[in-house]
């Protein structure tokens, strides 16, 4: 045991470069896609001027829900830099609540209450329009709404006391809580809500995670195809272990060293990227890592040629990853067939289930693959 | 001791070796040449437990042949024709890596004292720096790591220059007959075979080995 450590640590000390590189890359690149992806949102917000004439408590309500639209830049500006801003395609389009917006909105009329301006190159300023539309109907239909509550209170002579205010704020909080019309995309089981931001993720950090570690793990496993070489094979015939024991124990090595480094991605993750990390995730991801690493080590047995390998590796991950829904959700899919969840670790790992039918297959494969390279030397 | 006794080996219909039998003693260097595809190769594959032998028996020592390979391996060196060797590494590294693996514990100054007793002194160099003769030579010694019985070397000296073939088989021959040790080895240099063979046999139906070799005064005889 003590001498297949040490001629290991000689193999990955010669390594040691790579073998760091390759280990720390998927937290890298999951680190800096997730953030790619986050400043890419920013960059493609829809920047509106809005002018308020006179501050009431129903402008500061539109404000806020423009504010809360993900997709808005919305900036408050006084009306001569709106339109300057405007005139220079800075802002995609400007709208002014009239210094009369309250009145006209408790007065039931919609109409006249925001000028609207718009330049040749407003892209997004008749879908813009239509959403401030859409809240400022909003506002005027739960005022006509109450309005009507006080009209029948009037014709059946209710002695019950009227309040305009408790049937509008009723109202909003019916919309909030039961959310009558919002619906949000969520990326496969992601049930972790909207972020601080408001924002409902769309991509899942561990589907991110699992498509560069499946890559990393299929490249960091060429180590296979370096010590089965042919010019080797004639001495193993000579070692007191043999090839498959020594391969078998860098499966191990290399499965507790992945294990620690996931632990720690997952930490920094967790940490950099506020996801949460439930104690199933810990656990369906020490299961991944340990199928991942057997399908890498009985997959890299099949090549001779480290080239062949790397093209084959990558396209036996797009799969897989295709298969798992990291890539596009399958949830269409598997609704249909539910086996389909099967042909993916991945999948199990996005549920945060443990993937039995893989470990079971890859632990009988292996067992076969020691058993006959046992009888191979014999 | 080594005993082969009619000893075949088939691929398929075609018969490489037919009835070979001949014996070697601790202490002797024994040469083996032949035309290609003579079957040279072959049988060291078979003393040495690469290949299973079709027919006859071979006997090493206490060993017999046949069913428990890797007790025979413990005292077989095989030295491949091909360098087998991590080229990555140092001449050190390669050497403490087999070690490591090898049936016998030896300590990193009985490795390099190994290499040093055939010439082979940069044992920090990275193996793939060094000549084709050093090569060989680090070749050779991890081969001899477990501290063999029976050692077999397959053209062990080819590409190489005048010293260095020298320097090896000056070290075989110290091996034989001063650790007791059995040498089996194929070249088709016939200097080198006259010159540390204590005897030399023949493969092949060509009798052309056989007449170079009684010109020059050695004995050498028909497999």
């Amino acid at each position: 045991m003590k001498g297949l450590l040490y001629a290991r640590v000689i193999r990955m000390k010669k390594d040691w470069k790579s073998l760091t590189f390759w280990l720390a890359f998927p937290f890298l690149l999951t680190y800096i896609a997730i953030r790619l992806i986050g400043l890419w949102g920013e960059d493609t917000k829809i920047p509106i001027g809005l002018v308020v004439e006179r501050e009431s408590q129903l402008s500061n309500q539109l404000i806020e829900k423009l504010s809360d639209v993900a997709y808005l830049d919305v900036r408050l500006l006084n009306e001569r830099e709106a339109i300057n801003e405007l005139e220079k395609h800075e802002l995609d389009s400007v709208f002014i609540l009239q210094r009369q917006y309250e009145e006209a909105i408790m007065g039931g009329k919609r109409k006249g209450v925001i000028d609207a301006y718009s330049s040749n190159r407003s892209y997004a300023y008749f879908a813009v329009k239509e959403l401030v539309t859409s809240f400022v109907q909003d506002d005027v239909s739960r005022v006509k709404a109450a309005y009507e509550v006080r009209d029948l209170f009037k014709e059946y002579k209710t002695d019950e006391k009227w309040n305009w205010e408790e049937i509008v704020q009723e109202s909003i909080e019916k919309q909030e809580t039961q959310q009558l019309l919002q619906t949000s995309f969520s990326y496969l089981n992601n049930e972790s809500g909207p972020t601080e931001d408001g924002v409902f993720p769309i991509i899942n950090t561990w589907g991110i995670w699992a498509l560069f570690s499946l890559m990393t793990t299929f490249f960091l496993f060429d180590w296979v195809i370096k010590e089965k070489r042919e010019e080797l094979h004639i001495r193993w015939l000579f070692t007191s272990t043999g090839f498959e024991k020594f391969a078998s124990f860098g499966l191990i090595i290399y499965t507790v060293i992945m294990i620690l480094i996931d632990a720690l991605t997952f930490l920094l993750l967790s940490v950099f990227l506020q996801q949460q990390v439930s104690v199933k995730l810990w656990l369906s991801l020490f299961i991944f890592r340990i199928v991942i690493n057997l399908l890498a080590f009985l997959f890299v047995n099949l090549f001779r040629q480290s080239l062949i390998y790397y093209v084959g590796s990558i396209g036996f991950t797009l799969i897989l990853m295709v298969l798992g829904g990291a890539i596009i959700p399958v949830e269409g899919v598997t609704k249909q067939w539910s086996w389909v969840e099967n042909l993916s670790p991945i999948t199990s790992l996005l549920n945060e289930q443990i993937p039995y039918v893989w470990l079971t297959v890859l632990l009988g494969l292996f067992c076969i693959w020691y058993w006959k390279g046992d009888k191979l030397r014999a | 001791m080594l005993k082969v006794v009619d000893l075949e080996k088939s691929y398929g219909k075609k018969k490489i070796l037919d009835r070979v039998s001949f014996q070697l003693n601790r202490g002797e260097i024994v040469g083996l040449v032949g035309e290609n595809g003579a079957g040279k190769s072959t049988l060291l594959n078979l003393l040495a437990t690469i290949t299973r032998l079709s027919k006859g028996t071979v006997q090493l020592g206490e060993f017999v042949y046949g069913k428990k390979p890797e007790a025979i391996r413990k005292i077989v060196g095989y030295v491949p024709q091909e360098l087998s060797l991590w080229e990555e590494f140092t001449v050190e590294q390669n050497m403490l890596f087999f070690e490591k693996l090898s049936w016998k514990r030896r300590t990193k100054e009985e490795c390099r004292q190994l290499c040093l007793d055939m010439q082979l002194e940069q044992w920090k160099e990275p193996v793939k720096s060094l000549s084709g003769g050093m090569k060989r030579k680090l070749n050779i010694a991890i081969s001899l790591l477990h501290d063999p019985l029976l050692i077999l070397l397959d053209e062990p000296t080819v590409g190489i220059d005048m010293k260095s073939k020298n320097e090896i088989g000056k070290y075989l021959v110290k091996l034989a007959k001063e650790q007791g040790k059995i040498i089996l080895y194929t070249s088709h240099d016939m200097n080198e075979i006259i010159t540390f063979c204590d005897r030399v046999y023949a493969i092949g139906k060509d009798p052309f080995y056989i007449n170079l070799l009684k010109n020059n005064g050695v004995l050498v005889e028909k497999l």
